[in-house]
Parts: structure tokens; C-alpha cells; sequence
């Protein structure tokens, strides 16, 4: 088994489209209908296997009532992975899409904006049809125009599409960690290896 | 500034001392004797294995890290049975940070990591370890084989070779977080914990023994003296004479100990030299809020930008929290002369896809990073007070964010212009139209509200469908504004008006007329579009009618029944069909004329439903118009719907007069439905009349009744009668009868 690697997964998007719910439900399988806004930020951790690959994916949940100059630089520093996410029943969770979009890009300056992972998730799919405002072709295009960005539809309520969505955002995210682990390596570092002896001598 | 020294504990042989939490730990020769700071009484004495060579305090883990007859071993003083043994019996040097200890025996590193202390919790290396101290950070500094200086990371487990080799023995280490000092032989070199010599001294004598003291400063035991060193220069700060042979942290121990305090105020720290300074400032955060400080700090940084470093340069200006306005004058021409990167497809409003293409430089880079963090204060202050954001900041910020965006990372100039911003109009116009990126500038325009000029380069640079989508996205309520620029694409691609204005808020009259002057039959389909999605208004409406009249379109007289809020007058001066007449009549509530219209145009039936739905709306009216329909049938002498009318409608007439009127020659069976419907109304007439006859006799009955009933009501009133309701005597007050007898008057 390859080593383990720690994924970071941001999910943004407006206030009460799901996010924690999202969160909550992939990661402990729970659903609570009361709402409870998010102040700040919050993580939690889930341990996956991608392809014989054992990785840690830290998802971390954002506070949508406010914008993003509410969270650190840190906060987005390191980002493997950024999900969008919106209502399919408020339009105007989805037009703030780009907005997310392009906050994120400015805060977490991504070397290579082109190809940073974004994954798009329309939730709460689970309310009456009649309801819906986002359409699955209109949310499609968006994502088309945006650079073919993966798009997902999701029930966080009755864990519908929440978990083929994580497998690819992890996947995403293990690939775009794996292109950004070259830059985190310390350039003045001195191998250990070469100090090191065997530890079979008695050095005591 | 100054050493300020004070003896602390009585003469005896001393190999070590350290300031716990509240005792001096001082080592014997056969023992730890723990003096109370406060009195300097003798509290505790715990025995060593041997004569204890150093001794070390690990604050967080609240334990004495001791090295005795090379044995190392950590010991608690509160409870002398807890102990921890490293497992060494050559251990040479030990020292602690945070929870880290670690312990250099011969050519072994072994340390305790973060956490219980537990077995499992030691780590070694094998390093040739002669000599150690450690950083706050887990950063070990280590003298290694051959005289090598190392910088061991614990945390990251790698090992930073300095670039130093020691001449001479006796070598001695010490470091704080970012600094360190190595000793060798008469030599000190000061370097970072990144490994960079810093500065070279030289003493006349060897040097006892060094050590990191207060918070901030190295002390070195030399020639008699405690001299207090600045460890990011080597600046001789402060020394006194001090008689001792080896320095723990604020103690000099020898034949007795003693505790020593840097002091140095703002005003020591200027009157030294800025490069002393400044660095003296980041070891005493007590005195870096003082504002003279913060100028020297921003002083120091600008001549830092002077000399190229700006990475080092911000992260001075940002300690120094140096307004950002005077930040950015200061870089402003440093980014300014830097070359542009190659013109990319950048991401606009039009494309929001970016570019993958980017510079690296390091200055504009650092530059980002300090201007994004600026950014993301100021917002963070403004919500915090609940005040706007400092304009001026804010777009000195992000006017300079743009500018280092197009130098070195144009595909974020796209994200930059769509989300809010504070960009100064004139830097960013000027410079996206000198560089032909008049897509993001029209974007840019557009977030401030600055249409007009964002649609003239439009007009200049775009396709029709861009200009059109701009009006649709961003000048959708602006009637002038639309119609001003996009009677051009309109005029080239008429199809472009449904876009533009199938869905359109702005007065569709106005817009009618608009599209009238450009394209008749564009103007008429987007016209039929509107009142097909439910447009409701009557200007419309009425054109509408005029339209479908003069064309004399089939759908005429459906919309005319239909529609509710044209302009009958208006349309009915275009009409001269007299069935759609009737409607136009009908519709202005002139009855009488919209019948005699109907029957003119022989629509009998139509006539008869006319009727029917007026008098549902109104009983009264429907009967005039049946009234009306029958003397016009009657003067046109058509008896087939005369006698029609009489079979269905007949009841709303008046039933004498309309005998009276009914033609001598009628023949009487084919009026039979009438008549009898006639009958069966007078009938029920009649029943309803003896009904209500007999119900006011019943009635009149009750009331007689009442009132014999009434006049039988009486009561005897003596001396001793009381009131009913207040049990007083009634005497000769006004009375009244009630079922519970003689009451006041005053008391009903």
C-alpha cells in the first residue's frame, strides 16, 4: 500500500444550500432537518481508499453567510480541491457560483488556474420537482462553459449522489495533490539519509 | 538597557541551575535542590544517580530533564517517583522545547516527540550528535561529525547541513525559534534557523559558556563578564561582570548563583543603529506595538525594498502593520517596472474559462500574497466596526493587485474585475486598453456601474450578440441605455431583439415604438409575444386589436372576446364589421347598439349568449338587454327568434307587457315553454306572497300576546320591600319589574 495522503476539500457556496449537511452526511451518515448556521469554519476528517491508495480527506465546511474575506488566506493555502455548491431550488445560490468561483481563485492563487479541481454540486434534489428552479441542463452548462466541471446532484437529506460525488472530488483532489506535492518539498533540504547509519551499531 | 543581576542563592559547588515554575532547581553534587524563588528557602532535594552535568526545565511537560553520570532522564518534582528514562549512558547534551526534549548521546539524537510520555513516544537519528540545543519550534541545532553544524527539523524529520565547518574545540551551541549561536574555540557565529550565517565574533578569551537569555537576547559567559549578544546580528548589547562558569537561561551559575534581566525599552532599541535594531525589535514583542517602533520597522522595511528584498521588506511592513496605502507607493514602481508577461486569452464576462498561462516572479509573487491578506483585513475590519470598507485602502489594494496580476498571472485579472472591487478606474482602463483586453475592461466597466462607456467599446470591439448580452446582463432596466446601443445589432440581426427583449422589464410600449422604427414586423412578433406571455397592458393590447383588425386576421374576434384591457373606442374606429362591432359595443357596455348590431349581422345566437353573460354580471342590465333583443326582434319581424328568445331568456322579461307586444299571428304551441315557465314564476309569485301573509299574522299574534302578557306584570311595594339587586329598602324610589322582582330604577 502507497503512502497516505491528506487530501484538503473546501466547499463553498451560499448560506443554507448544505454544506454541512453535505459534509455531515458523507462523513458520519447523518441528516438533521434543523438548520444551525456555520460561523466560520469547521473540518472533519474521513479515511478513504482510492485505487489501493489510502488517503485522508479533511473536508472543510464554510460559513456562507458571509463572503470570503471572512476566512484566512490559510484557509484556501493548500486547497486540493473546491466544491461548489448551490440550491437546485434557489436560483440565486446558483448565480452566486461564480462569485465563489472567482473569490476562491483570488484568495488561493492557484498555480495553475486551468486545471485547479472544482466540482459542482447542485443539492437538495429531494424537494418537490415543482420547486426547482436550477435546471439539471442549465447547471450542466455552466459547468460546461467553466471547463467541463465535474457536476453533481445530490441529496444530502436522503444521501442520494453524495457519495459517487466525494469518489470523484477525492479522486480530483488526489490528483492535484499529487502535481502540488513538489512544490511543498524544502529546497534547501539536506537528505536524511546521509546522516543517518544503520541501527543495528551500538552508538551509546 | 542592561543586565541587572541579583543573587539568588547561597555559595556552595554548583555544576547547574534552572528556573522552574516557581523554585530555582539547582544541582549538587550528588543531588537537585530546589530553592523557592520567592525566599530562596530550600523546598526540595532530590538524589541524583551521579554529579549532575546538565540541567534542563520542559515548562510544558513540568518536569527536569537531567543528565547525570551520562544518564539521561526526565524527573518530575512534584512527584519524585515519576521518571522517564531516555535509555542513555553516554548522553552528552540535553534540551527541551515545548514538549519536545531531545537528548544527544555520542553519535545518537533520541527525542521525545509531542504527546504522553511514553516508551513508544522516543524517536532516534544517528547523527554523531556532539553538541545541541532546540529551537521553540522542534528545530534542533546539533554540532555533528567532523565539526558540521546541523539543523535538525523534527517535525518534518529532515536535516539542514550549514555550510560551517568549526576550527577548534570547545564548541558550544544555543538557539532560540528563528536564531542560533555556535561557539568554537574564540569564534561565535550568529545564524538563522534556516541555516545563514548571520554575523562573526571574535572574543579575546574562549567563551565559558553561552546561552539564550529573557526572551530575546544570547548571553555570553566571557572573560569575567555576561555579555547580553542581539542573535540576528551579534550586537553587544549590555554586559556586566558576572564570576561564573556555565549560563542557564537568566542564571549564571558558578561557586553561587546568580539570576540575571535583560532591560530594554523602545527607547534603547532607537538609539541603536536601524540593522540592530529592527531585528532586536522581532526578539521583543513587548515594545513593537510602541508607534516610534512601527516607523522604525516601516523605515527598515523601505530600505529593504531599496535593496531588493521584498519578500523580507513585507513581512516587516505587515509586523509593523505600516498602512497599506504607504506600502503600496512605495512598491508601486518597483511592480510597474517590471515587464508584463505575454498577452494571454484572459477570462472575462464574455469567458469565464482562464488561462493557464503564468510568470513567476518572485516580487510580485510575495507582493500577492501580502496584497491578498490586506485585502481580506480590511473587509474583516469594515465588518467587525459594522463600517464600509476604507475606500482608499481598498483601492490602493486592489488597483495593486491588478497591476502584479498583469505582470505576472494575467488569468486572475478575469476573477479580479467580476467580483467586487475597489481597482482605481483610470490605472485599470489605461492598462487593459494598452494591452488589448478590452473584454475584461468592459467587464470591469460594468461592475462599476460604468455602462455607457463599457457598451462604446463594446460597440468598437464586439460581435452584436456580445453587445446584446451585456445590455441583457448588466443595462437590463436602463430603457436609454438599450435602446441606444442596441439599435445597431438590432438593425443587422433583428432576431437579436427577442433576446434582448422577450423577457424585458422596461416599458414594452416605449419599446414597441423602439422596434417600429427599426423593423415593422420584428416589432409586431415581439409584440404578439408579449401578450401571449401575459403582457397586461392596454396600450399593447389595443395596438394589438388595431393589428389583427386591419389585417382582417381570423383571430380577431377571439382576442377581441378575450382580451379584457384594449381600448374598445380606440379599435372600434378601425372596424367596420358589424359582428366585430358588436363585440367593441358590448365591450363599451352600450347594449342596445351592440345587439342591434348582432342582429344586424344575424348572429342570433351569438346575440342570445350576449345577453345570458351580461345578465350574470348584472341582473338589471340582463333584463334591459332581453328587453332590448325582443323589440329589436320584434321590429325585425324574425318570429323564429323571437320565439327562441321567449322559450330560453323569456322569465327575464316583463311577463304582461311582453304579451301585450307579442305579435297577433304567433301561434300560441310555440310559445308553450314560455308560457309555462310564465305561469309557473306567477305561481310562485302568488305562494310567495300567502307565505309571507301568513307569517305576519303569525308574528302580530307574539306581539299581542306580549303585551297582555306584559300588562299582567305587577308587584306589591311595602315599607319593607327591598331592592333586588343592592338589598336597600325601596322606600319611595323609582321602581322597575324584573323576573327577580322590585328593583331600584337606578340599580337595572
Amino acid at each position: 500500500m502507497a503512502r497516505k495522503s491528506m487530501l484538503k476539500v473546501i466547499i463553498l457556496g451560499d448560506s443554507g444550500v448544505g454544506k454541512t449537511s453535505l459534509m455531515q452526511q458523507y462523513v458520519n451518515k447523518k441528516f438533521s432537518t434543523q438548520y444551525k448556521a456555520t460561523i466560520g469554519a469547521d473540518f472533519l476528517t474521513k479515511e478513504l481508499t482510492l485505487d489501493d491508495r489510502r488517503v485522508v480527506m479533511q473536508i472543510w465546511d464554510t460559513a456562507g453567510q458571509e463572503r470570503f474575506q471572512s476566512l484566512g488566506v490559510a484557509f484556501y493555502r493548500g486547497a486540493d480541491c473546491c466544491v461548489l455548491m448551490f440550491d437546485v431550488n434557489n436560483a440565486k445560490s446558483f448565480e452566486a457560483l461564480d462569485t465563489w468561483r472567482d473569490e476562491f481563485l483570488i484568495q488561493a492563487n492557484p498555480t495553475d488556474l486551468e486545471n485547479f479541481p472544482f466540482v459542482v454540486i447542485g443539492n437538495k434534489i429531494d424537494v418537490d420537482e415543482t420547486r426547482r428552479a436550477v435546471s439539471t441542463q442549465k447547471a450542466q452548462r455552466w459547468c460546461a462553459q467553466k471547463g467541463n466541471l465535474p457536476y453533481f446532484e445530490t441529496s444530502a437529506k436522503e444521501a442520494t449522489g453524495v457519495n459517487q460525488a466525494f469518489d470523484v472530488i477525492g479522486r480530483n483532489a488526489l490528483q492535484q495533490d499529487d502535481v502540488e506535492g513538489f512544490d511543498q518539498e524544502y529546497p534547501d533540504g539536506v537528505d536524511f539519509s546521509q546522516y543517518e547509519q544503520e541501527r543495528s551499531d551500538c552508538a551509546c | 538597557m542592561g543586565l541587572v543581576d541579583e543573587r539568588l542563592v547561597g555559595k556552595g559547588q554548583y555544576s547547574a541551575a534552572v528556573y522552574t515554575s516557581k523554585h530555582i532547581a539547582v544541582a549538587t553534587p550528588h543531588s537537585i535542590a530546589g530553592y523557592s524563588i520567592r525566599d530562596g528557602v530550600l523546598e526540595y532535594e532530590i538524589a541524583t544517580p551521579g554529579a549532575v552535568s546538565s540541567l534542563v526545565w520542559s515548562r510544558d511537560r513540568g518536569m527536569l530533564a537531567v543528565i547525570a553520570n551520562g544518564r539521561c532522564y526526565l524527573q518530575s518534582v512534584k512527584d519524585r517517583r515519576k521518571t522517564f528514562d531516555f535509555g542513555t549512558t553516554s548522553a552528552n547534551s540535553v534540551a527541551a522545547a515545548g514538549q519536545y526534549i531531545v537528548v544527544a548521546s555520542k553519535r545518537r539524537l533520541r527525542y521525545l516527540v509531542p504527546g504522553p510520555v511514553f516508551e513508544n513516544s522516543l524517536r532516534e537519528l544517528s547523527l554523531a550528535v556532539s553538541m545541541l540545543d532546540l529551537s521553540a519550534t522542534g528545530k534542533a541545532l546539533c554540532v555533528v561529525k567532523n565539526n558540521q553544524v546541523a539543523i535538525v527539523d523534527l517535525t518534518a524529520q529532515r536535516v539542514l547541513q550549514v555550510p560551517l565547518t568549526l576550527p577548534e574545540p570547545p564548541i558550544k551551541v544555543a538557539c532560540f525559534e528563528s536564531s542560533g549561536l555556535v561557539i568554537s574555540g574564540k569564534r561565535g557565529y550568529f545564524l538563522t534557523m534556516s541555516g545563514k550565517v548571520v554575523a562573526v565574533i571574535d572574543w579575546k578569551d574562549t567563551p565559558l559558556d553561552i546561552a539564550p537569555i529573557d526572551d530575546g537576547v544570547f548571553g555570553v559567559l566571557v572573560n569575567g563578564k555576561l555579555e547580553a549578544r542581539n542573535p540576528l546580528t551579534g550586537y553587544l548589547l549590555a554586559q556586566i561582570d558576572c564570576n561564573g562558569s556555565s549560563l542557564a537561561k537568566n542564571l549564571v551559575v558558578g561557586s553561587e548563583i546568580i539570576g540575571v534581566r535583560f532591560h530594554i525599552t523602545a527607547e534603547d532599541v532607537l538609539s541603536l543603529d536601524i540593522t540592530e535594531a529592527v531585528p532586536l525589535v522581532d526578539q521583543l514583542p513587548e515594545i513593537a506595538a510602541d508607534p516610534r517602533i512601527r516607523i522604525l520597522r516601516t523605515e527598515y522595511a523601505d530600505t529593504l525594498v531599496d535593496e531588493g528584498e521584498i519578500s523580507r521588506a513585507l513581512k516587516l511592513y505587515t509586523v509593523a502593520e505600516t498602512p497599506v496605502q504607504q506600502v503600496v507607493a512605495k512598491l508601486r514602481p518597483i511592480i510597474e517596472s517590471i515587464p508584463t508577461e505575454e498577452s494571454n486569452d484572459m477570462s472575462s464576462v464574455f469567458s469565464n474559462r482562464t488561462s493557464r498561462t503564468t510568470n513567476s516572479n518572485p516580487t510580485v509573487e510575495s507582493t500577492v500574497r501580502y496584497l491578498v491578506q490586506a485585502r481580506r483585513k480590511l473587509f474583516i475590519l469594515a465588518a467587525a466596526e459594522e463600517r464600509p470598507v476604507n475606500a482608499e485602502d481598498a483601492t490602493a489594494v486592489d488597483t495593486m493587485l491588478f497591476l502584479c496580476y498583469i505582470k505576472i498571472h494575467s488569468p486572475l485579472v478575469g476573477p479580479l474585475v467580476r467580483v467586487d472591487n475597489f481597482c482605481d478606474v483610470e490605472t485599470v482602463r489605461s492598462t487593459l486598453l494598452s494591452i488589448g483586453k478590452w473584454k475584461e475592461l468592459a467587464t470591469f466597466l460594468s461592475g462599476k456601474g460604468l455602462h455607457v462607456e463599457a457598451l462604446e467599446l463594446l460597440r468598437d470591439k464586439a460581435n452584436d450578440p456580445q453587445i446584446i448580452d451585456y445590455l441583457v446582463r448588466f443595462a437590463a432596466d436602463d430603457y436609454d441605455l438599450t435602446t441606444k446601443f442596441s439599435r445597431g445589432p438590432i438593425s443587422r440581426s433583428p432576431q437579436l431583439a427577442i433576446t434582448l427583449f422577450a423577457n424585458s422589464k422596461l416599458n414594452k410600449v416605449k419599446l414597441n415604438d423602439f422596434l417600429a422604427d427599426i423593423n415593422e414586423s420584428l416589432a409586431w412578433e415581439l409584440l404578439e409575444r408579449w401578450i401571449r406571455d401575459g403582457d397586461q397592458t392596454s396600450e399593447l393590447h389595443t395596438r394589438w386589436a388595431i393589428k389583427l383588425v386591419k389585417d382582417e386576421s381570423p383571430e380577431t374576434e377571439m382576442f377581441l372576446r378575450q382580451s379584457k384591457i384594449y381600448d374598445a373606442k380606440k379599435v372600434l374606429k378601425n372596424v367596420t364589421d358589424p359582428l366585430l362591432q358588436a363585440i367593441l359595443y358590448g365591450r363599451l357596455k352600450k347594449h342596445d347598439k351592440a345587439i342591434e348590431l348582432y342582429i344586424t349581422a344575424r348572429e342570433y345566437d351569438l346575440c342570445e349568449v350576449y345577453c345570458d353573460e351580461i345578465y350574470k354580471d348584472s341582473k338589471e342590465e340582463g333584463i334591459k338587454a332581453v328587453q332590448t333583443l325582443y323589440n329589436v326582434l320584434l321590429e325585425t319581424n324574425t318570429t323564429d327568434r323571437l320565439i327562441s328568445l321567449l322559450n330560453t331568456q323569456g322569465t327575464r322579461l316583463d311577463f304582461s307587457e311582453t304579451l301585450e307586444k307579442l305579435p297577433k299571428d304567433l301561434p300560441c304551441d310555440s310559445i308553450v315553454p314560455f308560457l309555462m315557465l310564465a305561469t309557473r314564476r306567477l305561481s310562485h309569485n302568488v305562494k310567495t306572497s300567502q307565505m309571507e301573509v301568513a307569517a305576519s299574522k303569525v308574528y302580530l299574534g307574539e306581539q299581542a300576546f306580549a303585551a297582555v302578557k306584559a300588562a299582567q306584570v305587577s308587584a306589591t311595594v311595602t315599607s319593607t320591600t327591598t331592592c333586588s339587586v343592592c338589598h336597600k329598602r325601596v322606600g319611595k324610589s323609582v321602581i322597575g319589574l324584573t323576573d327577580h322582582g322590585v328593583v331600584h330604577y337606578g340599580c337595572l
